[in-house]
């Protein structure tokens, strides 16, 4: 009991002390008036191009309240920047406005001669056998596809031109595929050759090094793997747009990096890769929100970091880069954070720590229940007394069971090539019935081999 | 002859006849005939003339045998004898007085002698078998043919054709224990030269050794008897092998709450050809996995029809109680305290007293460490005391370090087996040979494989190459 005891006093006094932290060191107060980064004023403050409409487009799906004003600017910037029709009107429809057909009609002459007089280049280069002109034309046709939305096209094309491409083009080539694949979320098409790139890039630049890096983590963020996408993110460093970028800010990379950090790595390596290093730091700078949640994780704010998370949910579920993991990543950096605060104590109460981590006790429970399972906390749960209580290794009986099993399984595998040596040394076997008229074995009457 | 209210009544063998002479004079010569002559009377007996003298004196002249021929001292005549007349006996309807002298010959015979005619012994087993499930006498046959199995058996670990009439006659009159009292004795060797044992007398005592373990719920003997009767050497499937998979996966699921993996020493292809029989099985194992009772209730009301051709409808009855104590195990390293409520809710049970019932029957079979608190509805799990008396573990532990040094010397001695084997000497005297030119000559060849080899194989190749 003395231990539940100085769990709940401890829980109370850190309880205290993070909400003195809390109000003071580790949210800064800033005067200029903060933009929601969700909303559809912070995305355009942040992206234009492609990844402008495709951030708009997954806004407008995802937030009722915010899609006519989003695919209405989606529209305004698919018409302003691109050639894309199909898209242009399906965002007007989605805004309910009537896209300019007379636009759409010229567009569309427009981007079908254009087709025909990039293949008619196309052609003649490959006829010519110019390796340079040939890289250039596929590029051409590549930027096309892209620019009238068909990113697999597009991607393709920039693959056909990679064949043609020298070192110092193959940085681009890359760095341009992956752009198209970014906007159209199909990072896991370009994987391959980002990494590839990254690991004998000679020729690119710090902007280059970032861009594909984030790409790359965004590939894994999109796969589920957080400890590959916190890899990759935090590789990125403050090289990315920090104004308006056609692919991927260096805020969002920032929010991304800290949260696979906090989902996927353990607790010192977590803090090395973000507390202690510069770079993560400048780059988090920007986003108090997600430099908050990494301080209160290094100083042991559990409380504080799981209250962050709930107050950032409602802006990182409308974003494209991050919502669709949302859940998954909440509830991997949840678990982290019981493990990390439960771990210390040889007994803790789930009502103290329920209170002291701001979390729901059945949605402790659940956690707790769910990383015993997963052998990710050496405990068991005293369900009637609402205690979690260390289980501390104790080798012995597990050792005598492994070595008795692997004893017992030794000896019955033993015995059963032993029957079975002893069988064909006595030429013992099981035969196949014989055919009557032919006298031979079934199979072979028939003249299949038994 | 009448058979008058189970009482047979026979002619009595007539010494006038010539017949009866001739076979009286065979008879009396095999009771002074020595174990090495006995085969020459066997032929004899054999010879289509004196099976006649037998048919047409009738089977009276069987009686001879309790008069001219005795047990023990004329075992093996008797033995002989039994053999040729059984056919006989049971075409002019006198299976009882087979069956009788049968048990005689098992539980009086002498053992020496017995082990001297395994043929005679493994034939007479089988019949005697087949007769006396049909007469109702399947406990004595069983424990007259268990006596001849021990007395027949070139050593311990030899099966013998006994031992599986035995099994099967013991399954047939629910004499569990002492099948596997049979069973327990580690038996994984066939002799058949000396033990008269075939390929259907191993695939039949490990499968009814499997379900003499399985009626006694000892699971994983079961497991393992089955497992061996997929390890015999096939060319084609066997029926035996299709049941005994069949048992075997469910046996699994009540021992280690998984399906088993092929052995390891079974023939390639076997798990192939097994696949589509046993597919009800292996859908009610992935169903049993999943910990999900109502998925494992569906599984087995959609394989009905399987289990029910199978025979096992019983034992996949006791499935769901297994897996709902594979649940609660599984708990017991999750939790020190749990309410019964919550072990209802998880294993969608009707009410907590339901849960707590369970427990109670888990605990009380020695499976479950746990105590209940049934005011407060409480299940708490004890912490495992495997280790908690050393002078057990130690003894664990020296009877497993004794079965494994028993089964390295079982190893040692198939391996000098197989290479002292004739064909193995042959072929290495004639790689041996290949590998010195004709010049050297003959003995040339013998030193050369005497250089070489073993002592004991150089001295077997050297006995070989003499003999050619």
């Amino acid at each position: 009991m003395a231990h539940v005891a100085s769990a709940s006093g401890a829980g109370s006094a850190s309880a205290a002390g993070e909400g003195a932290a809390a109000s003071g060191a580790s949210r800064p107060e800033s005067s200029a008036p903060v933009v929601d980064r969700s909303s559809v004023e912070g995305i355009k403050a942040r992206y234009r191009g492609n990844a402008l409409i495709e951030r708009l487009s997954y806004l407008g799906e995802v937030a009722p309240a915010s899609r006519s004003s989003a695919m209405a600017l989606a529209a305004a910037e698919s018409k302003a920047v691109g050639s894309n029709t199909g898209l242009y009107a399906s965002l007007c429809e989605a805004a309910g406005t009537d896209p300019d057909a007379e636009w759409v009609s010229a567009t569309k002459a427009r981007v079908h001669t254009r087709q025909e007089a990039l293949e008619r280049e196309l052609n003649m280069k490959l006829a010519a056998q110019d390796r340079d002109a040939i890289f250039e034309a596929h590029t051409a046709v590549a930027k096309h596809f892209a620019d009238i939305g068909s990113p697999k096209s597009s991607i393709a094309s920039f693959m056909r031109a990679r064949e043609y491409c020298t070192p110092s083009q193959l940085v681009s080539n890359t760095t341009d595929a992956a752009k198209v694949a970014l906007g159209a979320q199909q990072v896991s098409s370009v994987e391959g050759i980002i990494r590839s790139t990254l690991s004998g890039a000679t020729h690119a630049t710090p902007q280059d090094h970032a861009l594909l890096h984030a790409v790359m983590g965004a590939a894994r963020l999109q796969r589920g793997n957080f400890a590959g996408a916190a890899q990759s993110f935090l590789a990125a460093g403050p090289a990315l747009d920090s104004s308006v970028s056609d692919s991927i800010h260096r805020d969002d990379v920032a929010v991304a990096a800290t949260l696979c950090s906090l989902a996927a790595m353990d607790r010192s390596r977590c803090i090395r890769m973000t507390q202690e290093s510069i770079d993560f730091r400048r780059t988090v700078a920007a986003v108090p929100d997600a430099e908050a949640l990494a301080a209160d994780y290094a100083r042991g704010q559990f409380g504080a970091v799981i209250r962050g998370l709930d107050a950032i949910e409602p802006s990182l579920t409308h974003d494209a880069l991050i919502g669709p993991q949302w859940s998954a990543l909440k509830h991997s950096i949840i678990s982290r954070v019981v493990s990390d605060a439960v771990a210390p104590y040889a007994r803790a109460s789930i009502a103290a720590m329920s209170k002291r981590l701001s979390l729901p006790e059945a949605q402790l429970s659940d956690v707790v229940v769910s990383l015993i399972a997963r052998g990710l906390l050496p405990a068991r749960l005293d369900a009637a007394g609402g205690v979690i209580v260390a289980r501390y290794s104790e080798q012995r009986p597990a050792v005598f069971a492994e070595a008795t099993a692997l004893a017992e399984r030794m000896a019955r595998e033993t015995k059963q090539t032993l029957l079975r040596a002893s069988m064909e040394q006595h030429h013992l076997a099981v035969k196949p019935p014989k055919n009557r008229r032919t006298g031979l074995p079934v199979g072979m009457a028939e003249g299949l081999e038994v | 002859m009448a058979s008058d209210a189970g009482e047979i009544k026979l002619d009595p063998v007539n010494p006038r006849t010539e017949n009866g002479r001739q076979f009286l004079d065979t008879v009396s010569r095999m009771a002074q005939a020595d174990l090495r002559d006995l085969h020459r009377y066997a032929g004899m007996l054999a010879h289509k003339a004196t099976l006649e003298s037998i048919s047409r004196v009738g089977s009276g002249a069987v009686v001879v045998l309790g008069e001219a021929i005795s047990l023990p001292e004329h075992t093996a005549s008797y033995a002989c004898i039994l053999y040729t007349a059984e056919p006989i006996l049971h075409r002019q309807g006198h299976t009882a007085l087979f069956v009788r002298f049968a048990l005689s010959l098992f539980s009086e015979g002498d053992r020496r002698q017995l082990r001297a005619v395994p043929a005679f012994v493994a034939s007479i087993a089988r019949a005697l078998g087949q007769h006396a499930r049909s007469l109702g006498a399947a406990s004595a046959a069983m424990r007259a043919i268990t006596r001849a199995a021990e007395a027949t058996a070139p050593n311990p670990h030899c099966l013998t054709a006994c031992h599986a009439v035995a099994a099967m006659l013991g399954c047939d009159g629910k004499h569990y224990r002492e099948v596997c009292a049979m069973a327990d004795s580690d038996i994984f060797e066939v002799l058949p030269a000396a033990s008269g044992c075939q390929v259907e007398d191993v695939l039949c005592f490990y499968y009814y050794a499997g379900v003499a373990y399985a009626a006694l719920k000892k699971w994983s003997k079961a497991t393992d008897s089955f497992s061996m009767v997929l390890v015999t050497p096939s060319a084609a499937l066997s029926a035996v092998a299709m049941a005994a998979e069949r048992w075997r996966i469910l046996c699994s699921l009540m021992a280690a709450g998984k399906p088993p993996s092929m052995p390891v020493a079974a023939s390639q292809g076997m798990a192939r050809s097994l696949a589509d029989d046993v597919r009800p099985f292996t859908r009610i194992a992935e169903a049993f996995v999943t910990l999900n009772p109502t998925a494992l209730a569906e599984a087995l009301k959609a394989e009905e029809e399987a289990l029910a051709a199978s025979s096992l409808t019983g034992l996949a009855a006791q499935l769901h109680r297994a897996q709902q104590a594979r649940v609660i195990l599984g708990l017991t390293s999750t939790f020190v305290t749990i309410t019964t409520a919550e072990i209802a809710e998880k294993l969608g049970l009707g009410s907590a007293a339901d849960a707590e019932a369970l427990v109670f029957d888990l605990v009380r079979a020695g499976t479950l460490r746990a105590s209940i608190d049934q005011e407060r509805g409480v299940v708490s799990f004890l912490d495992d005391d495997a280790t908690a008396d050393p002078a057990m573990l130690v003894k664990r532990v020296e009877s497993l370090v004794g079965a494994a040094a028993a089964l390295a010397d079982a190893i040692a001695t198939r391996e000098r087996d197989v290479v002292l084997s004739p064909d193995c000497v042959k072929h290495a005297t004639m790689r041996a040979r290949g590998r010195v030119s004709a010049e050297a000559g003959r003995s040339g060849a013998m030193a050369a494989a005497a250089g070489g080899a073993d002592a004991d194989v150089a001295e077997a190749m050297r006995r070989s190459t003499l003999d050619m």
